[in-house]
Order: C-alpha cells, then sequence, then structure tokens
C-alpha cells in the first residue's frame, strides 16, 4: 500500500511537472465553475428553464462536463483515490498513465473556447484587432503551457538506411533465411521492416517497457553479446576509447553462431581493421567459415559451416 | 489506394449500416447502438462523426472475434481474415438491404413521403449561412488539420518506442497466423506471452487490412491508419463541440482549433490526447485517446449509456484492461453515479428545483 500511495504521488508530480497541461486543465476548470457560481438566482432559474427545454432531464452538457472534469481531478490528486485507480488501470501502466482519467483535451478546450469568446463579448465594442489579439494571447499561453519545443521526431531517415541495408544483404544471401547479429541501432528497425529476417535479440533487450509483452527472457550468453556488440560499436564510432573486449569475443561468436546466427554485421570505422581480424578468428576457430562481404556502412560476415561456405 | 479504401470505408459502412439497422427498428439493435430520442424530442439524426465511431467500435469487435478464432481455434491468418472480410460483408449487405426497405417504404406510404420532404425542405430552408469569422475558423483548423494528416501519412511523426504492433503484424502476415513466433525475434516462443495481451485484436486488424490490400505494414500500422484515425478523432470532438455548446457554430470551431493546438502542442506528455494522436496513431491507447473516450463523454451527457457500452467493449478489445474494466468504464460509472446523485438530490429538494446542480 505504502508503494502504491509513493506511485501515485509520483504519477501525480510527473503529470504536474512535464509540461504544465494540468494548469491550464485547472484553469479551464475553475474559470468555468467560477462562471456557475457567479450567475445571479434569476440567471440560474432562466438558464435551468432552457435546459429543461433543450436537453431534458439531463441539465447542460458543459455543466456535465465540468461536474465529471472535477470529480475525476479529485480522485487523481488525492493518493488514496489515486492508488485505487493505480491498481484499477493494472500495473502494466505507469503512474503517470492517471492523466488518461481526466478529460484533459476536452476541458481544457472547452474552457478555452468560453473564456475566449465571454471574454470577447464583455468588451461590448468589437473588433478584428481585438479578436485576432486574444487569440493570440491565448495560443501563447497554450505555448507557454505546453513546454513548447519538447517534441519527438520520426525515424523515417533510420528505417530508410536499415532498409537500403536489408536490400544489400537480400542480394547477397544465398536463398537462406537471414539470422541477424547486429548492432541495436540497426535491429530496431529491422523487424519492422522484413518479417522474413530472424534476430539474435530483439527490441525487448534494450526497451524495458517491451519486457511486459511476453514472458520470455534471453540467455545470458545472448546478453553477453548485445553487450559486446555495443561496446564493440562504441569504440568503432569513436564514441567510447574502452576498446573491444577481446577475451568476450570467442564466446559470444561461439553463443551467436550456436543459436543459428548467419550474418554479423559491424559498423564501418577507422579502427575496424583490427576487429575484423579478431572477428573473422573467432569464427574460423569456432569450426565455422566466413566470408566477408560490405552493406552501406556496415562490414558484413556471412558465416556458414566450413563444408558450405569454403 | 485499395488500403486507404479499406481503412476509410470500412468504419464509414459498418457504422452506417449499423445505424440503419437500428433505425430499420430492430429494438435490441437499436439499443445497442443507441437510435433514442434527441435533445427536443425529434428523433435522432447521427452524424459523422457517429457513424464513424460507431463503425470503429464495430469494426473492432468483429475484428476481435475473427482474432480470438486465431487465437484459441488456430485459425491461419488467411481464415481470420475470410471470417472478417465474410462479417463486414454481411453487415453490409444487411444495412444495405435496411436501407433499401426504408427507401421502398417511403415509396410506397404517401404521408411518410411527404413529411420526410416537408422536412428537408425546412431543413434546406432554414440552414445558415457561414459568417466571415466562422469561415475564417474553419479554414484555420481545417488547414492545421490537414497538415497534420500529411505529417502522420508521410511517417514523419512515428515515434515507436515501447511499441511493437509493426513487427506484430509482420510476423502475422509472415506466418500466415497469429502469435506463432515472437514478433521482435522471429523465434518460437518459449514460454509465450500474457493472455490479457494476446487477446488484444489490433495487430490482427491491421494484419487482415494489410493482406486484404496488398499494403506493406509499415506503411499502414504507422501512416494510414494513424491518419485516418486523427481525421475520425476530429470528427467526434466535433460532434462533442456541437452538443457542449448546442449548436453555436463560432464557439464549436473555436473548440476545434484548441483541440488541434493541444494535438500539436501535446508532446510534452506522451500520456496525453495530443501525443498519442499525433505519434503513435496506431496503438490502442490512441484509438481509446482520439475516438472511445471522447465518445464516451458525448454518450454520457447525451444520457445514451448504450452507446458508451459499445465503447467499453471496443476499449476492452483494443487496450490492456483491468478485466475490461478501463477508461471508459471509469468515465460511464463516475458520469452515471453523478447522475444518480443529482437525480436524488433533485428529488429531495422537489422536481422544480435545479439548485442542486452546484
Amino acid at each position: 500500500m505504502k508503494e502504491l500511495l509513493s506511485n501515485a504521488v509520483g504519477g501525480w508530480k510527473q503529470l504536474i511537472g512535464d509540461g504544465k497541461w494540468m494548469v491550464l486543465f485547472l484553469g479551464a476548470l475553475l474559470y468555468c465553475w467560477y462562471g456557475v457560481l457567479k450567475k445571479s438566482g434569476r440567471e440560474v432559474l432562466a438558464q435551468q428553464a432552457l435546459a429543461r427545454q433543450m436537453f431534458p432531464g439531463r441539465g447542460f452538457p458543459g455543466d456535465g462536463l465540468l461536474r465529471y472534469a472535477a470529480v475525476s481531478l479529485l480522485l487523481v490528486a488525492f493518493p488514496p483515490t489515486a492508488a485505487l485507480l493505480l491498481l484499477y488501470q493494472t500495473r502494466f501502466y505507469d503512474p503517470v498513465w492517471l492523466a488518461s482519467f481526466l478529460p484533459v483535451t476536452v476541458m481544457t478546450a472547452y474552457g478555452a473556447a468560453r473564456a475566449l469568446t465571454e471574454s470577447y463579448e464583455r468588451f461590448g465594442k468589437k473588433s478584428t484587432w481585438r479578436a485576432l489579439g486574444l487569440g493570440t494571447a491565448a495560443v501563447l499561453l497554450f505555448l507557454m503551457c505546453a513546454g513548447a519545443g519538447v517534441g519527438f521526431e520520426g525515424d523515417v531517415q533510420e528505417m530508410q538506411d536499415a532498409q537500403e541495408v536489408l536490400d544489400h544483404l537480400e542480394e547477397d544471401r544465398n536463398a537462406e533465411d537471414l539470422f541477424l547479429w547486429a548492432p541495436a541501432d540497426l535491429l530496431r528497425d529491422v523487424r519492422a521492416l522484413d518479417g522474413s529476417v530472424t534476430l539474435l535479440y530483439g527490441r525487448d533487450m534494450w526497451e524495458d517497457a517491451l519486457k511486459a509483452h511476453s514472458y520470455e527472457e534471453y540467455l545470458p550468453e545472448v546478453v553477453a553479446c548485445y553487450r559486446w556488440m555495443e561496446q564493440s560499436c562504441a569504440w568503432l564510432k569513436g564514441e567510447s576509447d574502452e576498446g573491444f573486449d577481446e577475451e568476450a569475443l570467442q564466446p559470444c561468436v561461439v553463443a551467436a553462431l550456436g543459436q543459428g546466427v548467419n550474418c554479423i554485421l559491424l559498423p564501418q570505422g577507422m579502427r575496424g581493421e583490427e576487429l575484423s581480424k579478431a572477428l573473422e578468428g573467432a569464427i574460423v576457430e569456432g569450426g565455422y567459415s566466413v566470408k566477408r562481404g560490405q552493406a552501406p556502412g556496415y562490414d558484413c560476415y556471412w558465416v556458414g559451416p566450413r563444408a558450405e561456405r569454403a | 489506394m485499395i488500403a486507404w479504401i479499406w481503412i476509410l470505408a470500412a468504419p464509414l459502412f459498418l457504422g452506417q449500416g449499423a445505424l440503419w439497422l437500428a433505425r430499420m427498428g430492430g429494438k435490441a439493435v437499436g439499443r445497442a447502438v443507441g437510435v433514442g430520442p434527441y435533445a427536443g424530442g425529434k428523433a435522432e439524426r447521427p452524424g459523422l462523426g457517429d457513424v464513424l465511431a460507431v463503425g470503429i467500435c464495430i469494426e473492432v469487435g468483429l475484428a476481435c472475434a475473427a482474432h480470438l478464432c486465431g487465437v484459441f481455434l488456430g485459425f491461419s491468418l488467411d481464415g481470420v481474415t475470410a471470417i472478417w472480410g465474410v462479417a463486414v460483408l454481411a453487415v453490409c449487405l444487411m444495412s444495405g438491404g435496411a436501407f433499401l426497405v426504408r427507401r421502398l417504404r417511403l415509396r410506397k406510404d404517401k404521408f411518410q413521403r411527404k413529411a420526410y420532404e416537408k422536412e428537408k425542405l425546412r431543413k434546406a430552408m432554414t440552414r445558415e449561412e457561414y459568417s466571415g469569422l466562422q469561415q475564417w475558423l474553419c479554414i484555420l483548423f481545417a488547414l492545421s488539420a490537414i497538415l497534420q494528416v500529411v505529417l502522420i501519412a508521410t511517417g514523419q511523426t512515428a515515434v515507436r518506442d515501447g511499441d511493437m504492433t509493426v513487427e506484430t503484424v509482420q510476423a502475422f502476415l509472415r506466418e500466415n497466423g497469429i502469435y506463432r513466433s515472437n514478433p521482435l525475434t522471429g523465434r518460437p516462443y518459449g514460454l509465450g506471452q500474457p493472455l490479457r495481451l494476446k487477446i488484444l485484436c489490433l495487430p490482427t486488424l491491421y494484419a487482415v487490412l494489410c493482406r486484404l490490400s496488398g499494403a506493406a505494414p509499415l506503411q499502414l500500422v504507422e501512416r494510414m491508419a494513424p491518419a485516418a484515425l486523427l481525421a475520425a478523432s476530429y470528427c467526434v470532438y466535433a460532434r462533442l463541440g456541437d452538443l457542449l455548446f448546442y449548436g453555436d457554430r463560432t464557439k464549436k470551431w473555436i473548440f476545434m482549433a484548441f483541440v488541434n493546438l493541444m494535438v500539436w502542442l501535446g508532446g510534452s506528455l506522451p500520456v496525453l490526447d495530443g501525443f498519442q494522436l499525433l505519434h503513435c496513431g496506431w496503438q490502442g491507447t490512441a484509438v481509446r485517446a482520439g475516438i472511445l473516450v471522447p465518445y464516451t463523454i458525448d454518450s454520457c451527457l447525451r444520457g445514451k449509456w448504450h452507446r458508451a457500452l459499445l465503447c467499453i467493449l471496443a476499449e476492452a478489445c483494443l487496450v490492456w484492461t483491468l478485466y475490461g474494466l478501463g477508461v471508459c468504464f471509469f468515465i460511464t460509472a463516475l458520469f452515471g453515479a453523478i447522475h444518480l446523485g443529482r437525480g436524488l438530490k433533485r428529488k429531495r429538494r422537489g422536481d422544480g428545483d435545479e439548485r442542486a446542480s452546484f
């Protein structure tokens, strides 16, 4: 229970920390609520009569939305109820997903539209410039609260690069299924582009969120292969000076080839020759034959039983 | 092109068909898809948002039925595709039949035909022209929404971190079966995967659409489907805007402009609707955020609880929930509780006094 409560508080902190959407949401809620409270008795009665006529038995939809938004905000912000909601949404989701229970988009847009139109009407004399000024102010407020500049870029270029490599490998492979061991940057996109390629390990090796999608666990030697590959890639690209792990090379190669790998890719780099010789040596020492090739940006090592490739 | 037709036409036909069927008097179906008295006591005329939301719910329901055949009865993907295709065709044929019967009845019944023509004429006479401001707002919103759709359709915004839908669809197509190998590696499953995840049908729906249209999974899943979803989502939001501002077009289009702005700016918080729709619109959570949640709120505000039930069922087929109880159920239950609470309070104070609101 203690863990749940701390998660609930953490989720709320994350919600109000990343951008200021909750400030906008709360602002919209308070604006609409104030609009209801400040009405005189006569206005309320007139509105009720109108509501009975337009929406029999239900009241104004805006008021209904307001009530729902207020209650759901209380439930999400109050730690004990938020803890219950965490249990309800299941452990599959992070605490920050509590935001799904809040009508953030609908309520904020509703409040903003009302605030904008009502403040424009309050000015009395209407002009295009005034409307433009108010609209610009609202957009600026949204930009500030959203944390403008925080964004995500698509992965079109990476996908294109991966597709080029796959096309190249397609030409070279001898009508056999491709079983690939390559850097994570490339493996990330391979299965999305071509379902016929088998991988030594997938994205769930380095993306924790994907581990919940299956009960599978990688063998320790496969995890070692991943570590060796990433360390070597960093060295080849000049991102690290640690060098490649010579001791781990032989066991990793044997493990990978034992799993069925028939193609190894390493990024091309200035330091590639040393690693290339060591890798070819390890493959031959493991009882396999190797044929070197190239793919865009990568050195490619085709592996096969000695009898077939030699 | 064929993929676009499938993605856009299937929900439209299914939604319109189901609503026609319901209108034709099948009371049980009517309750399920919800055609009842509209505000002011008139018969409801479903809008595009209605048709799309109901269509998507039915499409998902049919896909889930076919998907479960694949998972539990071992049907191949071809078999699942056939089941889904036949089911969709059957609903379309039935709705086509219902439409024809309705037209024939209308032609035969002089009184009904006169009333229909009178209503048509009244609508044409009372149709308001868009004012200058409304036109500008519409154009601004449309341009911005089209830009978003284009960006999504060209794959500029897709974020795949933490998601494996495309890999799953690739694996289904490659193996011609449902969950026969680990989608991330292509190797056979050792321990398998959680059942609650296994019964979610979205990857199967995409695989079926790929099989029917011949589109590449990456194109269909990450580009076409999210673009169509965003467009459908705006239709549902427009319906909600109509309700919230009860027909005031200026306010409605300002509301839509703010919704559009929130989609653009949603990147700072990945759980928000904006991020879901713009960056990962192929996921179940995006369908929930863009279609099911606004439609559930709309249905609850209109008092159409049976439509909310459709959304609850669709969410259970799409998103990992607590044994089918997800966000849509929470929304419906909370709206129901507020509604009941207000009703009780009103009763205690006397029927005429509605001050119980606040």
